[in-house]
């Protein structure tokens, strides 16, 4: 499958019969998904990958704004916006947007990590328009009003009491993501929680809010991707009668995060009035996603963190009994990730114990490398999740959009895969020694709280 | 008001692609208003042109041996999946067997002639796939998801766990008694309870009006299980159904290799009894003491799979009760505010379906919500369907269709529907055409057919003091206890405990206990009893991740005369206090509860002679005498609702019970009720509490230590 990407419209008409070859008939290949990728003359990329054996159509935006994009004293502005695109907009009065994409047999919804926020649809071949039109109203005349506004604001700090501040672990979580590991003053991008700080969100003011969306809401900062039974020609014509006249907004300020990780080692304890047991996290510097060291770091979480074969379980949980729970994970970003273990105790079990079978454990990949089986399993297991999802419209959307936005191509979903699969034992073995080590890392305790009185 | 971006950007907008102003509030419009409507705001854009929906090919065949075969090839993605049906299910359990072939689902993942339950999780987890096995009513099937490569494997593993299932002794022990817990736990949700009632009346001795019980699980042993096995688990009966990145000469070979050996006699026939028929509505009031809320049913029998109005009546459907858009929960939760939800449902099983319409309300308002079901059913019977409220109905269903067939396994999942149900494969192929075809008209006949609010079982679980009189204008009302018996109306009162207990068998001590979260060590609790002049003091802790308890309960050291207790409750973010005293011959004190449970409220109530406060049960039931088969009712204050309610505690068992504290010969005492649990009590008086099981989560308290 050739790749095509285009500039301008006229050349793109051209190429078009070319990008539409029959459906492969021989072995499936995850990443071979036909796509069309060009941009409007107001900036919105547009990638279409039209698949006449679909059923349905998927209509997705990523605007380029996640939490990294957000500036001190300003944090939760993103996350307001994924609740802000839902309160009506020029010709869509509020409520409406769920009602008509249901109404026509579809289904929602919209997301925000540190790096990007989604909106989604699902719809029937014939309604994919309706997704379209909406999408193109809400970007370009969301309606922003000190009403819709601090309506929104409540329903965010009421989601941040539910989702951080009631949960066991909660504060620790955000500690071992956001706090612990970045130092704020080389890398505030990362350096704060998607979920917003009350403070922040009691201090947005609609100007504000308004001066978020013009920049970030632009079509020179999102990308649209439509996946599924459609007439490319057609979707073509959709997409420019509905934003081709939105205008575009000035480059975004680029994100800095120049000194992430200056502050390591440190070493925290938070006091946790949700939490009956103590919990250790040990949080390390880690890379982005596309970093040649991403897949073997992500392959070695597997390894040591994930599900009941795990070192981390079988040792702590299985054999010591000392942990209720263990896990391990990479966060790979646009810019430096994460390795994040957690383990939480068990009854009796201090913190200490906890480390020190952590670190035992670490040593031991870190000395001794992993298994050819361990390895294996853990490509499997990574391989098979990634192409489960891609059998709906939305997951092969997703999918592109994922390549795109964190590896700046949609086509390294063609390669992407391969890189995983051609991690060695010796690569594991290198990174486990190279960023899994004691100075490259915060260290979080949980203690349970004794005062009865939980904080009102 | 509506903020644009700037005049300059719109400025910049092609001309005709949007309104001019924008009303400030547009009215929620219908959606597909002309455009151009009076606010200036632009309509969405009609749908597109109607695409023929090709439904995906697929093959059928069968193997000598008689099983069938469906195979979807759909190369898009190298993801391969297995379903495989037996066509028997829960409906042919014998009524005294009630709950066979759903332990039969469950433990055919757990241990074949050569793999143990967790070689079988590791072998599938290895390949990053997943297995699964259950039963339904009709059928049991064994599912599986691999990536292509591993379609060997997959069909390895299901064919091994189908066809040499071992049911070793100990998985059937723990699957039984997770069973038991579950069947525990769903006495004390008024849903499940409704719907069991729902069942019972509807269907009578038909199978589908049997749920299993306690009794009759725990009635089930490892050899009833094989020989459902022996005697269904035969090729005439197995649909294999193989879809995704796969090739059907492959599939061929590999169904042959692995389940070409298998043979069995063909089945005989199957017949169903008919479905008793009814000719007025009756109430069946399920009295739950102390219910806050109310779960009703409110239906009847409906079609069998194949009646030609099964399209029109899903039609009906979406507009009665499907989704968030249709009538019942626009009017029992957007306008009346009764309810989190209210819906409908036509089943389409292998025989007879019903037609239920199902809400979950506030105890005051249950009679009202009742009466809207009913005059839901009758308007649509009565009233034809204004034109748009049928067309969103008609596209909705005909446009998520679509999005029901995108994968290859939801593909091949419809075909084994059809095939499942003796049906045509048009029925699923044509879906979209049948529901277009479908009018007005037919909605309103199909309504006035099988639709009969007259002949209706009107289930309600609730507590029937509050809600018996609001419900007897509405159709003759047939009582039930939680148990399933009937009852009479003398029932509902409170009964006075029938004896007198002897408080002074109590001695001063000290229990400490462990809590255990699937047998893990997971918090600690402790009971101190101690006296304080005429009078017992209980102070106890519990403290643990799942929750945090103190109390403190007083009574009289003679006699159990209560006097006081003051209990605080956190679970998650949820706290709960109670503060009750006794004067005058009355409980007088509060509750603080949580929003969702009702809020906080005063408590005034009557003392009865023998009632209890919460926490004094544990106390009265050691100085009781227990002997198996005894039962003793209890009045107890419930500290969530501040009824008083006779709480059964029933002796079924003895056994020796080791705890962290030692071995003891203990009885094993079962409390139904809203709480449902499971007691087990040292035998030597007084008879200790040292393990208590609560229903439906494998959440345990067992004794660790006793002191004087």
């Amino acid at each position: 499958m050739q790749r095509l990407r285009w500039s301008r419209p006229g050349i793109a008409v051209l190429l078009l019969s070319l990008a539409l070859p029959a459906a492969a008939q021989d072995a499936a290949r995850p990443g071979d998904i036909p796509f069309q990728s060009y941009r409007l003359d107001n900036g919105l990329h547009v990638i279409l990958a039209p698949d006449p054996t679909s059923t349905a159509v998927a209509v997705n935006v990523w605007y380029d704004v996640g939490s990294r994009h957000e500036r001190r004293g300003r944090s939760g502005f993103g996350h307001l916006f994924e609740h802000l695109m839902f309160q009506g907009s020029e010709n869509v009065p509020r409520g409406q947007h769920m009602q008509l994409v249901e109404r026509a047999g579809g289904s929602l919804n919209a997301s925000i990590t540190e790096d990007r926020t989604n909106y989604f649809q699902t719809l029937p071949p014939d309604r994919y328009n309706l997704g379209l039109w909406l999408e193109s109203d809400r970007m370009r005349s969301l309606r922003i009003t000190e009403e819709n506004m601090r309506r929104e604001v409540e329903v965010v700090k009421e989601e941040r009491r539910l989702r951080v501040d009631n949960q066991p672990y909660g504060t620790s979580q955000l500690q071992a993501l956001y706090y612990g590991p970045y130092d704020p003053a080389g890398c505030f991008a990362y350096g704060h929680s998607v979920i917003g700080s009350m403070e922040d969100l009691n201090a947005a003011e609609l100007r504000d809010v308004q001066e978020f969306f013009d920049l970030y809401y632009a079509p020179n900062n999102a990308t649209l991707t439509v996946v599924g039974a459609f007439d490319p020609a057609e979707a073509r014509a959709l997409i420019e009668q509905y934003f081709g006249g939105i205008p575009s907004a000035p480059a975004a300020p680029a994100v800095e995060c120049e000194n992430p990780f200056a502050n390591l080692p440190s070493r925290e304890t938070m006091r946790d009035t949700n939490a009956r047991l103590p919990a250790f996290w040990a949080s390390y510097g880690g890379v982005s996603a596309g970093h040649d060291d991403s897949y073997a770091l992500s392959l070695l979480a597997n390894i040591i963190g994930q599900g009941e074969s795990s070192r981390l379980h079988q040792r702590l949980v299985q054999r010591e009994q000392a942990a209720v729970g263990t896990g391990m994970f990479g966060v790979f970003r646009r810019g430096p990730g994460l390795l994040v273990v957690q383990a939480v105790a068990n009854q009796g079990v201090d913190t200490d114990r906890l480390e020190q079978l952590v670190d035992e454990e670490i040593a031991r990949v870190r000395s001794e490398g992993v298994t050819a089986d361990e390895l294996e399993k853990a490509k499997n297991r990574y391989r098979a999740t990634a192409v489960m999802g891609r059998q709906s419209v939305m997951g092969r959307a997703e999918a592109l959009q994922w390549h795109n936005h964190f590896l700046g191509d949609p086509a390294a979903i063609r390669t992407e895969l391969d890189r995983y699969m051609a991690v060695t034992l010796d690569d594991i073995r290198r990174v486990a020694d190279r960023y899994l080590v004691p100075n490259n890392r915060a260290v979080i305790i949980t203690e349970p709280a004794t005062a009865a009185a939980p904080e009102e | 008001m509506k903020t644009n971006r700037s005049n300059a950007r719109r400025g910049a907008v092609l001309a005709g692609a949007i309104g001019v102003l924008a009303a400030a509030c547009a009215p929620a419009a219908a959606p597909v208003a002309a455009p151009g409507a009076a606010t200036g705001a632009q309509a969405p854009p009609p749908p597109l042109a109607e695409r023929p929906l090709q439904f995906p090919d697929f093959r059928e065949t069968r193997l000598p041996n008689g099983m069938a075969l469906i195979v979807v090839e759909q190369p898009r993605q190298p993801v391969a999946s297995i379903s495989l049906y037996i066509r028997s299910g829960a409906a042919l359990d014998p009524a005294q067997q009630a709950g066979r072939a759903g332990m039969v689902g469950d433990l055919l993942t757990q241990g074949t002639q050569t793999r143990s339950a967790q070689q079988i999780a590791d072998a599938i987890e290895g390949v990053g796939g997943r297995i699964s096995a259950s039963a339904g009513g009709d059928w049991l099937s064994v599912g599986t998801s691999v990536l292509a490569e591993h379609l060997p494997l997959a069909f390895d593993l299901v064919s091994d766990v189908t066809l040499r299932p071992t049911f070793p002794q100990q998985e059937f022990e723990n699957i039984r008694r997770r069973t038991l817990s579950a069947l525990q736990a769903q006495a004390g949700q008024a849903g499940a309870q409704a719907q069991r009632r729902f069942l019972a009346e509807v269907y009578g001795e038909h199978p589908y009006g049997i749920s299993p019980i306690p009794g009759t699980v725990q009635g089930l042993t490892r050899e009833d299980l094989v020989s459902f096995h022996r005697e269904h688990f035969i090729p005439s009966q197995a649909l294999l159904v193989v879809s995704g990145d796969v090739r059907l000469a492959e599939v061929e070979a590999l169904a042959r290799r692995h389940f070409g050996e298998w043979q069995g006699a063909p089945a005989a026939a199957r017949t169903f009894p008919t479905v008793p028929t009814r000719d007025a509505s009756r109430v069946y009031l399920v009295h739950r003491p102390g219910s806050v809320q109310s779960s009703i049913w409110v239906g009847h029998a409906g079609i069998t799979p194949d009646h030609r109005d099964f399209f029109a009546l899903q039609v009906l459907n979406k507009i009665l009760g499907q989704g968030s858009d249709a009538r019942l929960f626009q009017i029992l939760r957007e306008e009346k505010g009764w309810t989190y939800g209210a819906y409908s449902r036509f089943t389409r099983p292998q025989d007879v379906g019903y037609f239920a319409a199902t809400a979950e309300v506030r105890t005051e308002v249950t009679d009202s919500a009742v009466a809207e079901i009913m005059h839901q059913l009758r308007r649509l019977r009565d009233e034809p369907v204004p034109a748009e409220e049928f067309q969103a109905a008609v596209s909705f269903l005909a446009g998520s269709f679509p999005l029901r067939i995108e994968t290859p396994a939801q593909v091949a999942s419809q075909v084994a529907q059809a095939r499942l149900l003796g049906l045509p494969v048009e029925d699923v192929t044509q879906f979209r055409e049948r529901i277009l075809a479908v009018t007005p008209a037919d909605v309103q006949r199909v309504a006035r057919e099988h639709v009969r609010p007259d002949q209706a079982a009107i289930v309600v679980v609730g507590d029937a003091t509050q809600i018996l009189a609001g419900l007897e204008p509405i159709a003759p009302v047939v009582l039930y206890d939680l148990e399933g018996a009937r009852i009479e109306r003398d029932a509902l009162q409170v009964r006075a405990a029938e004896e007198r207990f002897d408080a002074s068998r109590l001695r001063p001590m000290t229990l400490t206990f462990q809590m255990l979260v699937q047998d893990n060590p997971m918090g600690t609790g402790s009971y101190r009893i101690v006296r304080n002049g005429g009078d017992w003091v209980v102070t106890s802790t519990v403290d643990s991740p799942v929750m945090r308890q103190e109390s403190e309960v007083r009574f009289g050291a003679a006699d159990f005369a209560p006097r006081s207790s003051r209990m605080e409750m956190q679970q998650g973010p949820a706290q709960m206090r109670s503060e009750l005293r006794v004067a005058d011959g009355r409980v007088r004190g509060n509750l603080e509860l949580p929003p969702q449970a009702g809020g906080s409220r005063e408590v005034d109530v009557e003392l009865i002679p023998g009632m209890l406060l919460p926490g004094m049960d544990q106390w009265v039931l050691a100085a009781a005498d227990l002997s198996e088969g005894r039962s003793i009712s209890l009045p107890i204050l419930d500290p969530t609702s501040g009824s008083v309610a006779n709480v059964t505690f029933r002796v079924t068992g003895s056994e020796n019970v080791t705890v962290p504290a030692g071995s003891f010969p203990a009885f094993r005492l079962e409390a139904a009720g809203p709480q449902p649990m499971t007691l087990y009590l040292r035998q030597a008086a007084p008879h200790v509490l040292l393990r208590q099981d609560f229903a439906g989560a494998p959440v345990s308290l067992v004794l660790q230590s006793m002191e004087n």
